[in-house]
């Protein structure tokens, strides 16, 4: 029996694994290609209707919502993860060095990253209040006017953006930190015998070193940022009008809320294409710059 | 015997370095306020009236009251959701353990990338990808607002967190245990069980906790599938803003109480989280 | 070394959907209980002693009303009532979540008939309640169905059926503080232009808010139609398509977005009714047109400093009408609900002449009933306001099957107006987006 065990140890270990990734990931996928290619309201009375790819059509030639979506999920993306990957950058190059109270500092570092997003979502949503929150005293304090924040469609956007970096700056600090940590100092070391500046070794040796690393960190966050639900489903649902309608929550309102689940389906597709096409590309140039 | 000289420039030279500590701890004030600041409100705000929360500006000066905290865990069914977070979280967590820890053991010791990557590619996909179609699944079978339902899909999350934390850790498993288990004859699985398992304890915890923090945070999954029987916390936070004055305080409250369990359990494995959320890939 | 794992990777993935889809389509239609439409015998409130029902609504005064009252219909019964209650848009959703999974957890439910029937009828969310009320065993002869009228009736009647019945009728109303008002020594307008002046002067000093009403995307589209109406467009023509983008249309949009901007609270782009009601029972809203169903909450004296300085006016008049509109919220009872009987008690006692005539005299909110008396203390102008406007009123939703989704596209050309943005194009554009999507579900 052992004997029996052994001999498959591989497929013992794994199989419970696979049957979770089969069933759990690989069938609904399969089910949501099915769907994708057919009207379906989510009646209990009338069955899905073959349309082909009738739902594909749409959303690459009359689906205007679509492609505002797709681009403010870029948009949101690429500015969120920009200024968390500089910020961060600078932040980890600030800690790392030995000071009194280093470990409260990373703990309290965490914070952001892992409290319930939901629940920081609201505190923001309070923030943004024009009225009550603290952002507009804070504007008026300086003297400047209060914003609409969130209910001004010109920049609602970039508030999510302001949460996003404000919840997720820590990450590319803390593994930038982990990876100036692990560095070896004998370049450092040649580098200050050679009389190289403070500025010239972080530029031109530190952060080469540790830039594999960032971008891992960074890769990461590319893919989660478009992902983004939490915070815009709490603090502005999209709105105001459509100026925070990112793919997520288009696709979301169109399955639950207008009940197209068969446009639902061929959306979610896409979006997964365009999701995994980003992640393959960002690794293949990760993979290109580390054997380079 | 020291000159005047020298004297002077030791004085300057610690005047400099006191200057310089203060210049950097300012500075470190300066960069962790925004961070930090939301919670302060938070905190802050679930300890004001509803009065001192309308008067327009933020002030730390306040008489604080409790009314908000008895409004949320006598108010509404806060326990309740408590306990759904809990099973949910608890159960999702133990079923990503039994099933990841293999996995990860896997990957790690028999090279199977591939199964590593299907896993990974898991976090990759979005989770309204799997959200849809398990939702009209679930409603056929009905399964919506059922324990099992969150579970399962909660597992979506769970598990390739935990299966990535582990390999590295199984990765970094001594050679030497695993040949010396072998040369007393004992079984793969018997290895896997009684050493591997023992030795790893500690990177096991942080797999288990990091997964029940996920749970505990999620929300994609609960809004949709938790009905009025298994609302988690999240959900119950966010379905209960209660329409006319937006009772602030209440939500402060709330949302302060649903954090407070996951700050103190993340603190337990801090270095882990950020292995956890940068995808296992990094380590030490 | 990975042919095990590939041929149980082949071998799981053929059979685990397999298993799963039998799994799927096996469960489900559980017999339920005998057709209560064929009960028999004496009308008798007790018939279904012992019975539990769930309930679910969104928070608004009919359901707190409602609330307070059940331990009496719970004596009256011998039923058990759970009566849910979230915000709207979070009820809206999780209804639909409920509904399309056939959830039996669900017996009664709230409904907006011109926000949710065509749609809802479509995909088979409504028992039809016709055989119920005519069931002389399970109707009350007290129950006095006519008294309805025969329009709202008419408006629960889709293909035959009785999808809902009616639990509050609201016309869109003027709210105003009759103090500040007179402050500025002001008429109450009667006329867009006139609203728009008075609500400069009162602005002008920054004391209060001059002029609120909704500016958040899908909930705006209802406060909108009175404006379309009366500046002579409508919503859809008699082809069902997108009639708003006419010169008349985009000249209401924009004088909807322009008084908002110029004397509408801050971000008014994210103000529904709840964020409104708020500040107006605050006192810092001087002038505010919403449904008449706040007035519930506004005269309440424990939630609004205002309930001794409000009243109320039909909406002003265009330059092409005067036209005014309403909405309404009804009951209806879900077809996978095991408990039809009871909920049917349950609908019954909730919209009897009675208990209609109790809630608007005790709580302000008023039902669809003809013979239904207000309130003594009720302010006679909103009275006037309302029975005038209601019988003259249009629907403030265009009859169509996706309403959400037109409303979104709708809501959007709001958004743009209220932003000072280019409102020809943003409304042509939601035009187009509005014949888009009623075409796709046709």
């Amino acid at each position: 029996m052992n004997d029996v065990i052994d001999r498959h140890v591989k497929s013992v270990f794994a199989t419970p694994a696979v049957a979770f990734v089969v069933l759990m990931m690989i069938f609904p996928i399969a089910y949501t290609l099915y769907l994708s290619l057919h009207d379906w309201y989510g009646s209990t009375t009338s069955p899905p209707t073959f349309v082909g790819v009738d739902n594909y059509v749409r959303i690459f030639s009359n689906d205007p919502r679509f492609w505002d979506a797709l681009g403010r999920t870029l948009l949101f993306t690429g500015l969120a993860v920009s200024i968390q990957t500089v910020l961060g950058v600078a932040i980890a190059v600030l800690l790392h060095r030995q000071f009194a109270g280093r470990g409260l500092v990373r703990s309290l570092m965490l914070l952001p990253m892992i409290a319930t997003p939901v629940a920081v979502a609201l505190v923001w949503r309070l923030l943004f209040q024009p009225e009550l929150g603290l952002l507009n005293d804070m504007l008026m304090a300086v003297g400047l006017s209060p914003s609409a924040w969130v209910a001004d469609s010109s920049i609602a956007l970039f508030c999510l953006v302001l949460v996003d970096v404000w919840e997720w700056t820590s990450l590319i600090t803390l593994v930038t930190l982990s990876g100036l940590v692990a560095l070896p100092t004998e370049p450092m070391e040649a580098a200050v015998v050679d009389g190289a500046s403070a500025w010239q070794r972080f530029w031109l040796i530190t952060l080469p070193m540790v830039r594999p690393v960032i971008v891992i960190a960074v890769v990461f966050r590319l893919i989660e940022a478009l992902k983004t639900f939490d915070p815009i489903i709490v603090i502005t649902q999209g709105g105001p009008g459509f100026a925070t309608e990112t793919l997520n929550i288009y696709i979301y309102n169109t399955a639950f809320q207008y009940q197209q689940l068969g446009y639902a389906s061929a959306l979610l597709l896409v979006f997964f294409a365009i999701v995994f096409t980003l992640a393959a590309v960002t690794l293949s140039f990760r993979r290109g710059k580390a054997s380079s | 015997m020291m000159t005047e000289t020298q004297q002077q420039a030791r004085r300057a030279y610690r005047r400099r370095a006191l200057v310089r500590t203060a210049g950097f701890y300012l500075l470190l004030a300066f960069v962790l306020a925004p961070f930090m600041f939301v919670f302060l409100y938070m905190v802050a705000t679930s300890f004001k009236s509803p009065l001192d929360i309308n008067s327009g500006s933020f002030t730390l000066w306040f008489t604080p009251t409790l009314d908000n905290y008895r409004d949320v865990l006598l108010g509404t069914d806060f326990l309740a959701f408590t306990v759904n977070s809990l099973v949910v979280a608890g159960c999702s967590t133990l079923i990503a353990l039994v099933i990841g820890l293999p996995a990860a053991f896997a990957i790690a010791r028999y090279k199977m990338p591939r199964l590593g990557a299907v896993i990974l590619s898991s976090r990759i996909t979005p989770g309204i990808a799997f959200l849809i179609p398990w939702f009209i699944i679930f409603s056929q079978v009905g399964w919506i607002d059922t324990y099992q339902a969150l579970i399962l899909s909660h597992l979506l999350v769970n598990l390739p967190l935990v299966t990535y934390l582990m390999v590295s850790f199984f990765e970094d498993f001594p050679e030497e245990l695993l040949d010396s288990a072998a040369v007393d004859g004992a079984s793969a699985v018997g290895t896997f069980v009684k050493v591997v398992l023992p030795v790893t304890r500690g990177g096991i915890a942080s797999a288990a906790i990091l997964g029940f923090v996920f749970s505990w945070n999620n929300f994609l999954f609960s809004v949709v599938i938790a009905g009025r029987d298994t609302r988690t916390l999240p959900v119950a936070v966010f379905e209960f803003m209660s329409y006319g004055s937006i009772n602030w305080g209440a939500i402060c409250a709330a949302a302060t109480v649903m954090t407070l369990p996951v700050i103190v359990l993340a603190l337990l494995v801090q270095r882990h989280i950020v292995e956890g959320l940068a995808g296992g890939s990094l380590k030490g | 070394m990975t042919s095990t794992t590939t041929r149980t990777t082949r071998i799981l993935a053929i059979l685990l959907p397999a298993a799963l889809l039998t799994g799927a389509c096996g469960s489900n239609d559980g017999a339920g209980q005998e057709n209560p439409a064929e009960a028999t015998g004496e009308f008798d409130w007790q018939r279904y002693s012992g019975t539990e029902i769930r309930v679910s609504s969104l928070q608004f005064p009919w359901q707190e009303a409602i609330a307070e009252r059940l331990p009496e219909f719970e004596e009256l019964t011998g039923i058990t009532v759970a009566l849910d209650a979230l915000p709207e848009e979070q009820f809206r959703q999780r209804l639909q979540v409920e509904m399309t999974s056939g959830s039996e957890d669900i017996d009664v439910f709230a409904t907006s008939p011109q926000n949710d029937a065509a749609r809802f009828v479509q995909l088979g969310w409504y028992e039809d309640l016709n055989p119920m009320l005519s069931n002389e065993s399970l109707t009350s002869p007290d129950y006095d169905f006519a008294d309805f009228g025969e329009g709202l009736i008419e408006s629960q009647t889709y293909d035959g059926q009785l999808v809902s019945l009616p639990t509050v009728v609201e016309t869109q109303i003027f709210f105003y503080r009759p103090s500040v008002l007179e402050q500025y020594d002001l008429e109450v307008p009667g006329t867009i232009d006139e609203l728009e002046s008075a609500a400069a002067t009162i602005s002008e000093d920054g004391e209060v808010i001059g002029w609120a009403t909704r500016g958040k995307r899908a909930a705006a589209v209802t406060q909108i139609a009175s404006f379309l109406y009366n500046y002579g467009a409508e919503f859809i023509d008699e082809d069902g398509q997108a009639a708003f983008d006419t010169p008349e249309g985009v000249e209401a949009f924009q004088t909807y977005g322009d008084l908002l901007r110029e004397y509408g609270p801050a971000g008014s782009a994210n103000n529904s009714w709840e964020e409104l009601l708020a500040l107006f029972q605050q006192g810092q809203i001087a002038m505010w047109a919403d449904n008449s169903g706040q007035v519930a909450s506004v005269l309440d004296p424990e939630v609004s400093s205002v309930a001794d300085d409000v009243e109320f006016a039909p909406m002003p008049a265009g330059p092409a009408g005067d036209a005014q509109t309403f909405f309404g919220w009804s009951a209806a009872i879900s077809p996978e609900s095991q408990e039809k009987g009871a909920s049917w008690l349950f609908l019954q006692w909730a919209t009897s002449p009675e208990m209609v005539e109790e809630l608007q005299v005790e709580a302000d909110v008023v039902g669809g009933r003809e013979s239904a008396e207000f309130a003594d203390d009720t302010p006679e102008s909103f009275i006037d306001a309302f029975q005038s406007s209601l019988a003259r009123s249009r629907s403030q939703l265009p009859a169509v099957i996706p309403v959400p989704e037109v409303r979104d596209a709708i809501g959007q050309a709001i958004v743009v107006s209220i932003e000072g943005g280019d409102v020809e194009a943003a409304v042509s554009t939601a035009a187009e987006e509005f014949n888009r999507i009623v075409q796709a579900q046709q």
